[in-house]
């Protein structure tokens, strides 16, 4: 059984303007102790994704379709009560800026300990301790430090320390939405392989969410693309970055400059992402994409198989 | 005012800004934040000229001396052979219309109250340009040359009405519209997604071209900063540690700081294997000033002399420059 | 590039023209009213203020009808003393056999008056004062917030009174002067923090990198941004400015050529016909009470529609 299956989960949100259909049949899988990417720009669904996951979707949310299995419980059937007692235990998050979360008033360790407390009513003090000292070891954070207070810490830090509140009951599955954020290059460099550290020596699974394709690259074993919320794109990370099958994808790889290799001028995708309120009828990509074939405007393209493993949503490809 | 043709357009001698912290309003002590420590370069007409760092490494101070934001606490900054902080009541006015700023934070840099319309007319209303009609026309123009076409449909648009990437074309339209000879982007694309980063910075180029601009641009990302630039130069807790033509500066970095970012930018190929060594925080807060070369508590390759002294700029190469013991004999 | 919003801009001029955006100020105010119409409270005081600007407005109607409704000098010329609501008079008659009702109604003119006015000159002061502080700083921000922080610890009613006993009767317009000097210190200390807060937005940067006036920074990007919140502390100042006047009035320190609810407060007390006449007590009291509710209301439903981010998302059903 797999830690975390994700079967055409559809979610719309309702607001004064209208429907705005955030989500359109996502699925996605999770294998046990493995780093899973989500890459997509803003307003593609991939926050959406993560507070579905984590029973956090917003009061004017609706799901409209889909399933949500987490070792094997359908997470969207639950009530809070049920959802509360698995949140953090079995799945956590990361939040964006989480950094920023912190408590200005409040030392970092008093922080964490009460992450710590909340979730484990019944541990002693010591075991507290004894689990705070477990988590710094385990994020790269110096235990002398944990009476300073945030604004002492520098980004770097206050990102460990976030991450070590996730991590305090132990879950099995970590949701990290724009973990480098707002983070230097050389200290992004440092986060990113600290988690994966927990990734390969815990056997935590890991889903990454991330607009920067070179986080998704760098930590993760398999890659999902998402684009005006469908998922356009699904397979083993090198496959998807080497041999790209969506024209969004390959457009979005075509739009980083490299340190490498010549300097070619970018070919970026020309215009915006679509208004959800109202997307295109058809493949969602079409307006942007420099191929047409005839069906893209008016037939919504299927989910296939083009190599083994690795998936795409589109008309044009043949397998 | 022109000298000859290889004249550089801007230079920076020995700038250094400092951030007094007033304990009361009578006694001046308190820890004093140093921005900028002697940094001097120069940057050649009609050349783009990067200046890469981290956060607080004070290149968008750099940017705010150059525009007249602030001023430097001791030091020179000059354009086109005149002094900045020295220019005085009209000469401001003209100056403004050569030096424009694009500012990083699309979200911030348009006034919310007013239309794009408003906002990309007041350089030329406030340097009383033409006549209204004159006006409309050439804020339609220059609408349409930064992407957003037709002008009509964005003309009297409020921010909250555009997305990112047409906001940051906006406060580009605006910097332009004065037609100046010199722009200082200051992370102009840092904020938006990779794909609307990509278009940008192609019109950057372009516009760069048509109108003959000289650009500053100021990055954190070495990537986008090879992409764009003549030259690069590499700042460091307020101090210059490299400086040379872009893909030597990439190709062959001589500072160890340079050498650390290179091998931390994050590529869409190439996917990094194996374990990190185990944890050991090194991101330090900004230690108290001590002499000697500020990349000290991290780099790899330092002995006992780098932590009392600091080593000038030395040319390494032709015209490109590291500030390292290293390269000492 | 399509723009992909779901309002866009009427294009019926031909090609070349761009219209003015006029138009597009009613629109805002459309959207404006959308907001305020959706709090209950906002349209509670909205209800009550419009009543009492028709009461002010029907002030005008009954001196007409016959001479001895006008409030001040109309006597009853078959009434001297207190009487109870009649079909004459509505709400009864005051000790001098003058109309309540007709009273009541000048009152509200008289309060929206002084309330309006003393309330625009106090704010109009403490927003200048305000962002001149707040942007210039240094010494002239030291000066005028020292200058705030002496008016603001003046004890307002004790310092009219003072004047009163000194200059003598006051009237209203003198009231209204007074009341502005007093009250503006509040207002500026809100206004020049939201300006030391806007001066360091990068638009306000980008004006003065294009060589924006000091003047017209301040005209063009500071008080549009701090005009909202000035406006929010007029609908306060209203009701403290009513306040103030009445209790003044009450005190007998106010104008006695003017009908006010104070005014109104102060015969009753005076004449001796607290406990004894309920029909001349309770309409100035309740009167008092309800305006500045309504002001308050008014400003608290403004607050929202100013300040996005505490309204509420509407959702279709």
């Amino acid at each position: 059984m797999k830690p975390l299956q994700v079967e055409n989960l559809t979610v719309h949100y309702l607001t004064a303007r209208g429907t705005v259909r955030a989500l359109e049949k996502v699925c996605l899988e999770l294998n046990s102790g493995e780093a899973l990417g989500l890459v997509g720009e803003s307003g593609c669904g991939k926050t959406t994704v993560a507070m579905a996951l984590l029973g956090l979707l917003a009061p004017n949310a609706r799901v409209l379709e889909g399933r949500i299995q987490l070792e094997g419980r359908d997470l969207l059937s639950m009530d809070p009560e049920e959802m509360r007692a698995i949140r953090w235990k079995k799945i956590a998050m990361v939040f964006q800026a989480a950094m920023n979360a912190l408590n200005p008033v409040h030392r970092v360790g008093e922080q964490i300990l009460e992450a710590i407390r909340v979730h484990n009513g019944n541990m002693t003090e010591e075991e507290a301790l004894g689990r705070l000292q477990e988590l710094c070891a385990m994020v790269g954070l110096d235990p002398a430090r944990m009476k300073d207070y945030p604004h002492q810490f520098s980004g770097g830090m206050r990102q460990r320390a976030v991450i070590a509140m996730a991590l305090s009951c132990k879950p099995s599955i970590l949701v990290a939405d724009e973990p480098t954020t707002a983070l230097d290059v050389v200290v992004a460099d440092q986060i990113l392989g600290q988690l994966r550290r927990l990734q390969v020596e815990m056997g935590l699974s890991i889903l990454y969410i991330s607009h920067d394709i070179s986080v998704i690259a760098r930590s993760c074993d398999r890659m999902g693309v998402m684009y005006a919320g469908q998922l356009v794109e699904f397979g083993p990370t090198d496959e998807v970055l080497e041999t790209p099958l969506h024209p969004y994808t390959q457009g979005l790889m075509r739009s980083y400059p490299q340190i490498q290799g010549p300097r070619k001028r970018l070919e970026p995708i020309p215009g915006e992402p679509p208004n959800l309120l109202d997307p295109p009828k058809g493949c969602r990509f079409c307006p942007r994409c420099p191929e047409d074939s005839g069906v893209c405007p008016s037939e919504r393209p299927q989910w296939i198989e083009y190599h083994k493993d690795h998936f795409a949503l589109c008309h044009r490809i043949r397998g | 005012m022109k000298g000859p043709e290889n004249q550089p357009v801007v230079i920076f001698s020995q700038v250094t800004k400092l951030y007094r912290r007033r304990q009361s309003l009578l006694k001046r002590t308190g820890v004093d934040v140093k921005a900028l420590d002697r940094v001097s370069f120069q940057i050649q007409p009609g050349e783009i000229f990067s200046l890469v760092g981290e956060s607080g490494s004070g290149k968008t101070t750099c940017g705010r001396l150059l525009v007249r934001l602030e001023e430097p606490t001791s030091g020179r900054v000059i354009f086109d052979g005149v002094e900045v902080d020295s220019l005085r009541g009209s000469r401001i006015k003209e100056f403004r219309r050569r030096v424009q700023m694009i500012f990083q934070d699309p979200y911030q840099s348009l006034n919310p109250q007013l239309t794009v319309f408003q906002t990309v007319v007041e350089p030329l209303l406030v340097q009383g340009y033409g006549s209204h009609r004159e006006r409309e026309q050439r804020v339609g123009q220059m609408l349409e040359e930064v992407g957003l076409r037709p002008a009509e449909d964005f003309l009297f648009r409020y921010p909250h009405q555009l997305s990112g990437g047409q906001r940051q074309r906006v406060a580009i339209a605006r910097a332009m519209i004065l037609e100046p000879t010199f722009v200082v982007a200051d992370e102009p694309v840092s904020m938006l997604d990779a794909s609307i980063q990509a278009q940008l910075l192609n019109m950057l180029l372009d516009l760069k071209e048509r109108h003959n601009l000289t650009l500053l641009f100021i990055t954190h990302d070495l990537a986008t900063a090879r992409y764009l630039s003549d030259r690069i130069c590499v700042i460091f807790k307020g101090r210059i540690l490299e400086l040379g033509p872009a893909e030597s500066v990439i190709q062959s970095p001589r500072h160890p700081y340079t050498q650390a970012l290179l091998k931390a930018v994050p590529t869409v190929r190439r996917r990094k294997e194996g374990l990190p060594p185990p944890a050991c925080p090194v991101d330090v807060l900004a230690a108290p000033e001590q002499g000697g070369c500020p990349f000290y508590a991290r780099c790899p390759s330092c002995s006992g002399r780098c932590q009392e002294q600091e080593a000038p700029l030395q040319e390494v190469e032709q015209g490109h420059y590291s500030a390292c013991f290293l390269h000492y004999g | 590039m399509n723009s992909q919003e779901t309002r866009s801009p009427s294009r019926d001029k031909s090609h070349g023209e761009y219209h003015k955006p006029g138009m597009h100020w009613l629109r805002h105010l459309g959207e404006n009213w959308a907001i305020y119409r959706r709090n209950p409270m906002g349209l509670a005081g909205l209800g009550l203020l419009v009543m009492f600007a028709l009461m002010a407005l029907a002030s005008f109607i009954p001196p007409l009808i016959d001479p001895m409704y006008h409030p001040m000098s109309g006597v009853d010329p078959e009434i001297d003393r207190s009487l109870g609501p009649s079909a004459k008079h509505w709400l009864g008659t005051d000790f001098m056999g003058r109309d309540i009702f007709s009273q009541l109604l000048t009152g509200a003119r008289v309060a929206f008056l002084i309330g309006v006015s003393a309330a625009f000159m106090a704010v109009a002061i403490g927003t200048l004062v305000g962002m001149v502080a707040g942007y210039f700083g240094r010494a002239v921000d030291t000066l005028l917030m020292r200058l705030a922080d002496i008016v603001m610890v003046l004890p307002g009613l004790l310092v009219i009174l003072i004047l009163s006993s000194v200059f003598g009767q006051l009237s209203i317009w003198n009231l209204v002067i007074i009341v502005g000097l007093l009250k503006w210190a509040g207002v500026s200390r809100v206004i020049r923090s939201q300006t030391l807060s806007l001066k360091v937005r990068p638009y306000v940067e980008a004006a003065r990198v294009a060589g924006a006036s000091h003047r017209r920074i301040l005209l063009r990007h500071i008080l549009p941004n701090v005009l909202p919140l000035s406006f929010l502390y007029m609908t306060f100042g209203v009701t403290s400015a009513i306040l103030i006047e009445a209790a003044l009035s009450f005190l007998g320190f106010g104008d006695p050529s003017t009908v006010s609810w104070g005014m109104m407060l102060q015969w009753i007390w005076k004449t001796g016909h607290m406990f004894r006449a309920p029909y001349w007590l309770l309409p100035p009291g309740i009167c008092i009470s309800l305006i500045t509710l309504s002001f308050y209301l008014v400003g608290r439903a403004m607050d929202e529609v100013l300040n996005p981010r505490l309204r509420k998302e509407v959702l279709e059903q």
